[in-house]
């Protein structure tokens, strides 16, 4: 979602310098998706550079087929008073989490930001629920979306609040065809994230 | 700002690349039988516009009107030449629901084949997981196509067209400072041909350079014929 | 319909006299018009044709037949003989906005929708648009832009190579109406004859200024004095293509007080009653832009127009439980507990105190509020995170 906008120009100096823009990630192999956090990729990803993401609020973003296409975010460490999203050059006021919020709190802070930073004219979440996340216990939802295109575009969030800190992975993709292509997939890497050190 | 946004992309594809057409083929290739496999033929997607000074471009009904004609009768050219039998689709039997998701397959087509042009195009945005095979799909929901026409496969066509009035200082300006020069108008297009059962893009064509001319039948036709070139049976 | 049949004879010699065909923007249009295909103004049609046949299948098109059929009917009083010429489009966006495109498809937003406050003053926006329409607005602008193409190109390109600037981030839908952002000059002549029509079909004319009035309320509320004064909000659909809401609003009370008096339609419980049914779905999009001053001001008026409603009190209270800073968890549990004082059945507003207790570590008190949603909202879609709390 959030990274079409700022990716245009950076897409356009990437093709023009020939940077490598994606590095792959295998099957079976243990990588770190930000502060603190591994994962161990399961089904064929790859990983867009750090410099392409660096504006969108995110510390690392995998993609199967495109990143006009599907995501798997991760925001590995969003500290009280903070956004979950970046919006560059732009006076938009982006809600921010705060210690001490309910899951129901954070549903809606998740829904809000995707909702300001990309001037979404729809979205709606359902099915929050309990799930264990970086072996802590933490929570799952889904989320509808129509993006400017029009197209409809279907989320799954899972995270964890602990310690100060909220951890947490998305999988976006359109509703057709591709959110449930890689669904399995996104859901197996989440259940292999680990903190680092434990 | 749309316009401008729309109008970078084949710009930017334009200065950066030379080439004319490609294809695409999935890796379980079309199976046309001559003059027998039914290809439904989605609504075509034509847009002309008028580079105006400066390279706003300025929608032009007329050419479009024409446009659509000319590629039309193009793909009749097409269709003989390759022995297609093409049907048109029309949703508009189907119940509300069901048209909406068949828009929703065309707004999925579009972004899709987009993303499969970009990466057709230029080889760095082509993730390492797309390297294999030509491997793109837009799901099942397509079968609803098959069953109103009775099709074996689905053929999507978009293509866009634009040419300079003259005078284009500005624009040539930020084209010379990205190392490249446009005289003419551009020429983007790309068609897919979905297999109506698995929904996976059996074969794609695209267009994209300077020249050509969709106002005219002959170098529409040209045109048509240099995007479907890769197609054969 | 006086002013618009003397208008439209002006227009009909208009275009006898160049042939019918060509430009005209500015002109008046007349009754079952379409323009040569041949001509700028075709081109201009045949673009949002396209547009309009993409919104027809939108997802967010609103397609509930009786409210189409409520709004619809108002903007027929209003457009008269273009009636047929027009198509109306119920778009579920949270801003507020109408637009016209110039084939005569006409857009509407939910945003819109919620802040009205009657009839009037839905009729007083349709009118508007319906006026740029008849003044053939988007042509002129676009004739004037195409001869200032090369500065309008050049930084179209800068801000495109730049990703995109402010518009880039609205909805395509805003984009491509707003590409044709009218001159201050034509909405206003838009605002005259808008008034026109409305008087004409029977409204009180007071209610178009009294909508620009809610929106400067909403504009600055939470601000402090010196903030208002230098409040260049560039960040608001509305506003960025907009004149300034003061001016608008005092024109159009000077010019209403020139029309005579008498009874005339105001529409507030027809229309409350029209909206009503998608007033939740409304107010949660609105909820979700975190616009929390605004917001207030909305739950203020609705509180005012429904005595003794639940819903304002409730909604009151998740904007506090939103913003969530200071004194607001205090400031959303008295809101919650008044719309619990008017309907003790309000299963969301027991949501919203499970949530405060359950955050100020209060277990056993947000147990119970949670009991209570729960049974009072069977298939809540946080059930099972909330049932986790309770323990059940
Ligand atoms: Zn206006």
């Amino acid at each position: 979602m959030k990274i079409r906008n700022g990716m245009a120009t950076l897409l356009l100096v990437f093709v023009l310098s020939a940077c490598a823009t994606y590095s792959k990630v295998d099957t079976g192999q243990r990588v770190p998706v930000g502060e603190g956090i591994t994962v161990t990729a399961v089904g064929g990803w790859a990983s867009i550079s750090h410099q392409l993401i660096s504006n969108t609020g995110a510390d690392a973003i995998w993609t199967v087929d495109g990143p006009s296409i599907n995501h798997l975010t991760f925001y590995s460490a969003i500290r009280s008073g903070e956004p979950m999203l970046v919006v560059p050059n732009s006076d938009v006021e982006l809600p921010v989490w705060r210690t001490g919020m309910t899951e129901p709190d954070v549903m809606e802070f998740v829904e809000g930001s995707l909702a300001k930073a990309n001037k979404l004219p729809f979205i709606e979440t359902e099915n929050l629920r309990p799930h264990t996340f970086l072996g802590q216990p933490g929570f799952a939802f889904e989320f509808n979306l129509v993006n400017q295109k029009q197209l409809e575009i279907r989320g799954l969030v899972i995270g964890t609040q602990a310690g100060g800190v909220l951890r947490m992975m998305t999988y976006t993709a359109p509703k057709l065809h591709f959110f449930a292509k890689d669904e399995a997939s996104a859901r197996a890497i989440a259940a292999t994230a680990q903190l680092t050190g434990s | 700002m749309r316009y401008f946004r729309l109008a970078m992309i084949p710009l930017l594809a334009l200065v950066l690349v030379a080439c004319q057409s490609t294809g695409e083929l999935a890796q379980e290739r079309p199976q046309l039988r001559p003059g027998t496999t039914k290809i439904a033929l989605m609504p075509i997607d034509v847009q002309l516009f008028e580079l105006t000074a400066g390279g706003l471009e300025e929608p032009k009904a007329d050419w479009t009107r024409q446009a659509e004609v000319h590629v039309r009768r193009a793909i009749g050219v097409v269709q003989t030449e390759k022995q297609l039998k093409l049907v048109d689709f029309d949703a508009s039997t189907l119940p509300l629901e069901r048209q909406k998701v068949m828009d929703q397959l065309v707004r999925l087509h579009e972004v899709v084949g987009l993303e499969a042009f970009l990466q057709n195009r230029f080889p760095q945005l082509r993730p390492p997981t797309k390297q294999g095979h030509f491997d793109w799909s837009i799901g099942t929901e397509v079968q609803t196509i098959a069953e109103v026409t009775g099709a074996r496969y689905g053929l999507f066509v978009f293509m866009k067209d634009s040419y300079s009035s003259g005078g284009r200082v500005a624009l040539n300006v930020v084209v010379a400072l990205l190392g490249g020069s446009v005289r003419g108008g551009t020429q983007l297009g790309y068609a897919s041909l979905v297999d109506l059962q698995t929904g996976q893009i059996a074969w794609f064509g695209t267009l994209q350079r300077a020249a050509g001319d969709l106002r005219d039948q002959e170098p529409a036709e040209e045109a048509v014929r240099t995007m479907f070139a890769t197609l054969s049976n | 319909m006086h002013f618009t049949r003397r208008h439209l004879l002006c227009g009909c010699a208009a275009t006898a006299l160049t042939g019918c065909v060509g430009a005209g923007g500015g002109k008046p249009i007349a009754a079952g018009y379409a323009p040569a295909l041949d001509s700028v103004e075709g081109g201009l049609w045949e673009i949002f044709n396209k547009a309009e046949a993409d919104l027809k299948f939108s997802p967010l098109r609103m397609t509930d037949e009786e409210l189409n059929r409520y709004v619809t009917d108002i903007a027929c009083r209003l457009a008269g003989s273009h009636c047929p010429d027009m198509r109306g489009y119920l778009v579920r966006t949270p801003f507020f906005n109408a637009s016209m495109a110039p084939n005569g498809m006409m857009q509407v937003w939910s945003g819109l929708l919620l802040r009205c406050q009657n009839e009037a003053q839905l009729a007083a926006v349709l009118g508007h648009e319906i006026g740029h329409y008849l003044k053939r607005h988007s042509l002129q602008r676009f004739e004037q832009m195409r001869d200032n193409a090369t500065i309008a190109a050049f930084l179209g390109i800068a801000v495109a190579a730049a990703g995109g600037g402010a518009l880039a981030n609205l909805p395509g839908l805003v984009a491509l109406a707003n590409i044709f952002a009218f001159s201050r000059e034509q909405e206003r002549e838009a605002d005259g004859v808008g008034l026109e029509l409305m008087v004409n079909a029977g409204y009180s004319p007071i209610e178009a200024s009294e909508i620009w009035r809610g929106l400067i309320q909403e504009r600055d509320a939470g601000l402090t004095a010196d903030e208002r004064a230098d409040r260049k909000d560039k960040s608001d659909v509305f506003f960025a293509s907009h004149p300034a809401p003061e001016d608008r609003a005092q024109t159009l009370a000077l010019q209403a007080a020139a029309y005579p008096g008498g009874k005339r339609i105001v529409g507030e419980e027809r229309y409350l009653a029209q909206a009503r049914a998608f007033r939740d779905m409304m107010m949660q999009d609105e909820l979700r832009l975190h616009q929390h001053d605004r917001t207030l001001v909305i739950v203020d008026r609705m509180k005012a127009a429904n005595p003794g409603d639940a819903d304002p009190f409730y909604y009151e209270g998740e904007v506090y439980r939103s913003r969530n800073e200071g004194l607001d968890d205090g400031l959303a549990m008295r809101a919650y507990s008044r719309a619990i004082e008017a309907d003790d059945d309000h299963g969301l507003a027991w949501r919203g105190i499970g949530i405060l207790h359950r955050r100020a570590g209060r277990e056993a008190d947000a147990a119970t509020a949670f009991q209570r949603y729960l049974e009072l909202v069977p298939d809540a879609s946080d059930r099972l995170m909330i049932q986790s709390y309770v323990g059940a």
